[in-house]
């Protein structure tokens, strides 16, 4: 009973410390007019509590016990929404609040779903002491979803992931991090003489192998000190451990597999001969493994130091993956191949290689495996270029929902049952209800947003390429009844400003006429796009919709004026060295023949005037000189807020990082986002926009 | 930024105090060595549910001790606890309407 006491005390000490330091809390940013309020509505709130409790007590003794065991069960879902909420918080925002502990109220409690039931109990009070610099967020998300956790490890570039007891185990370069398994933190970090390509775990996690070109090299995942490094002649397919750690077999490119006992470190080899590569190798006993090369499957003992069975394949394998069903005592070996068809091999006593019978089961999928994992009786694999499939092991069918993984290249599952799907620069772990969730994705999905005037937003629909405008309060789509609908007025009636206002990105390839022309639902959007080196390079378009210029920074900083409706070429120009320092950040039409650039860069902040004019004798039938620059006595508008170069932060004026942005809500690249004065607009990778509003900023 | 806080340890020590940083991260542990039936599950639960209605504090302190995995194991401590209350409470349920059931006879 001892530690019940001290519970209670600890518990009624948080509550109190609470108390008192929601003012701690408040003083940073808040006046002392919202600490008083603070004060007073905690004081209200505890004689309403008061009261309730001698009410309640009253109400107790005549209270029936089903009723109290009713109450206590509400009371306890409560508390487990309340836990969940808080687990889910620290885990999605655990990068921001790291950093920064006020990001917890900058962006953990406002950027959470609607759901949430600790925004339900914060937000109120956050807001009310100006905690955060956040005003709204429209289009957040109903829950919190299946992804748990996004470790970002930008600027470095993934390589391999594994699982294993210790955690999840990823490689970038020649830097390999092992995460917990259960907060997913990094608490070991491991610099490796040469790049990993690829990382097994021993099945007692005690120590780990990590491939190299043409090495191998054995880690104490306890000491973090390099145990042995084995090397090869040719370099390295894959490796694999055996399933009591006493091995470590490894297959090359030149067809041979190499066997290593990691106690004594003696070798034993076993050439195949056909010199095809291999793919993958499996361990399927404690002294036998299968190797996947090219076109065959052998299977391998090395007590004997023999091959005792092999399959040739007439199609190439890609991989290969190895399940036990202990329930069934089953034994099987999926063979992923390319061209037509996948092959399944049914093996019962795999121990002494003898295939009492296989099946070959043709599927309807094309494409290049990736190493399978076995989840349940499905078996998950990527399949490039058409993302992630998942098959039954009963039916060998493809499962009817891919996940929504389409970023991953290679999946794993950790100890403790989550997906975790390797992407270019990112590990994501995933609740293992994402294999079952295929089917909530919308499919109608935005790629690109543009702002049209103030109260309207243009976007692109995909697949159908097709046009939507939204409106910019609630981010609803509206829908036309038939052609003489406002909408087509609404496009041809803005005004110059707010038609060079979506002058940026391929919308501005297709000039606003082309625009208006494709203006019918469903239509998709003619093709003159010119695919730039840059994101969103700007543009402008003349007066009379005839011409466009753009300005271009790569390959090399120029002007280009193309015919607004057919996208011929009119005329090019470099631009000027003595203004490489500067930002072009405005252009503007005076007439057909005249356009101004506005440059903000060291020491200068002027407009040049360009002007157009025939040329029947040169290699464009235009040319374009340039003006004499005029000063611009106002300093450069520019919006309150910014994003970061990672489009991860977003900054105040005086760069400091004010709010976090969970990553996939801003879709990099043009037509991505754009600011509204404080507001944010952004398109996610899910096609959902979004839109995260500010204060005003203090002048 | 965290790291920006001048002498942040002290700051902590001081506006904190030992007693409540050892509090705020070790009182899961203490939970998880609590029974889960009895009179004080009631009493610990409404007392839970006041704390994690200002849980934001809490993550706040976490974050600055350089302590927020703390956060994700206090909570997965915490929601194993409720289903064993949860479990416990279901077979008192079933008890409770089966004495009914009698006493109604």
């Amino acid at each position: 009973m001892k530690s019940d006491t001290g519970m209670g005390d600890i518990l009624s000490m948080i509550k109190a410390e609470a108390e008192a330091r929601i003012n701690i809390a408040a003083e940073d940013t808040a006046e002392a007019k919202a600490k008083a309020k603070t004060e007073a509505e905690v004081k209200a709130k505890a004689e309403v509590e008061v009261k309730a409790k001698a009410e309640a007590e009253v109400r107790a003794q005549d209270e029936p016990i089903v009723f109290a065991i009713a109450k206590f069960q509400a009371l306890i879902t409560l508390l487990h929404h309340l836990a969940t909420d808080c687990l889910r918080l620290s885990m999605h925002f655990f990068h921001p609040i790291q950093q920064c502990a006020q990001q917890v109220y900058h962006t953990a409690i406002p950027l959470s779903p609607t759901s949430s039931h600790l925004q339900e109990y914060c937000l109120h009070s956050i807001m009310n002491n100006q905690l955060s610099l956040v005003t709204t967020f429209s289009g957040a998300p109903n829950t919190w979803g299946l992804l748990l956790r996004t470790i970002d490890i930008r600027p470095r570039q993934l390589t391999s992931i594994a699982t294993s007891v210790q955690g999840i185990i990823a490689a970038c370069g020649d830097v390999v991090n092992i995460y917990d398994p259960v907060t997913f933190i990094l608490h070991q970090s491991l610099s490796t003489p040469e790049a990993v390509t690829k990382i097994q775990g021993s099945p007692d996690g005690t120590i780990l192998f990590f491939a190299h070109s043409f090495s191998i090299t054995m880690w104490d995942v306890q000491t973090g000190g390099l145990i042995h490094t084995f090397t090869v002649q040719s370099e390295i397919s894959d490796i694999a451990a055996s399933t009591t750690g006493d091995y470590i077999a490894c297959g090359s490119s030149d067809g041979s597999v190499i066997f290593w006992n990691t106690h004594t470190r003696q070798d034993g080899g076993k050439s195949l001969g056909n010199g095809q590569p291999v793919v993958t190798i499996h361990w399927i006993s404690p002294l036998g493994f299968a190797v996947a090369t090219q076109y065959s499957i052998y299977f391998c003992s090395i007590a004997s130091n023999k091959v005792l069975y092999a399959v040739h394949m007439r199609e190439q394998v890609w991989g290969m993956a190895y399940l036990v069903d202990k329930v069934m005592n089953k034994k099987e070996i999926l063979v992923g191949t390319s061209g037509v068809k996948q092959c399944s091999f049914k093996v019962s006593k795999c121990e002494r290689a003898f295939w009492s019978h296989f099946v070959s089961q043709p599927l309807t999928h094309h494409g290049q495996l990736s190493r399978p994992v076995v989840v349940g009786e499905e078996i998950v694999c990527i399949i490039q270029p058409t993302g992630v499939k998942s098959f039954n092991t009963k039916s060998y069918g493809l499962s009817n929902s891919p996940p929504p993984l389409d970023a991953a290249t290679s999946v794993a599952v950790s100890l403790n049952r989550n997906l975790v799907a390797q992407t270019k620069d990112s590990i994501q772990i995933f609740s293992l209800d994402v294999l079952t969730s295929g089917g909530i994705r919308n499919q109608v999905r935005m790629s690109h947003i543009y702002p049209l005037g103030e109260n309207h937003i243009i976007s692109l629909i995909q697949p159908t390429r097709s046009l939507a405008l939204l409106e910019m309060e609630t981010l609803r789509e509206l829908r036309p009844k038939d052609d003489t609908s406002p909408l087509k007025s609404l496009l041809t009636d803005q005004s110059p400003s707010a038609r060079s206002s979506f002058g940026r990105g391929p919308v501005a390839e297709l000039g606003v006429l082309v625009v208006m022309e494709a203006w019918r639902w469903g239509t998709p959007l003619p093709e003159w796009t010119e695919s730039a080196n840059e994101d969103g390079p700007l543009s402008g378009l003349s007066p009379e919709h005839t011409r466009i210029v753009t300005v271009y920074s790569s390959p090399r900083r120029e002007l280009r004026v193309k015919d607004a409706r057919d996208g011929t070429a009119l005329a090019k120009l470099p631009l000027d060295d003595d203004l490489a320092a500067g930002e072009v950040y405005a252009l503007t039409f005076d007439s057909e023949t005249r356009f101004y650039l506005k440059i903000d860069g060291p020491g200068q902040h002027v407009q040049i005037p360009y002007d157009i004019s025939a040329s029947p004798s040169g290699r464009y039938s235009y040319t374009v000189t340039r003006g004499k620059p005029v000063p611009l006595s106002e300093p450069r508008e520019k919006p309150p807020y910014t994003l970061d170069a990672n489009f991860e932060w977003v900054l105040d004026a005086k760069s400091r990082k004010v709010c976090w942005i969970p990553p996939g809500n801003v879709r990099r690249g043009s037509g991505g986002h754009f600011w509204v004065g404080p507001s944010l607009v952004m398109v996610g990778d899910d096609g959902v926009v979004r839109k995260l509003s500010f204060k005003e900023p203090d002048c | 930024m965290n790291q920006e806080v001048f002498n942040l340890p002290q700051l902590l020590e001081d506006k904190v105090g030992k007693a409540m940083q050892y509090a705020y991260t070790y009182w899961a542990r203490h939970l998880r060595l609590s029974p889960t039936f009895g009179d004080h599950i009631d009493q610990i639960t409404t007392l839970m549910v006041d704390i994690l209605k200002r849980a934001p504090l809490w993550i706040e302190i976490m974050s600055l001790e350089n302590n927020l995995e703390e956060v994700i194991h206090s909570m997965n401590i915490l929601l194993d606890w409720l289903d064993q209350v949860s479990g416990t409470l279901l077979q008192f349920n079933i008890e409770g309407l089966l004495l009914m059931i009698l006493e109604i006879r």
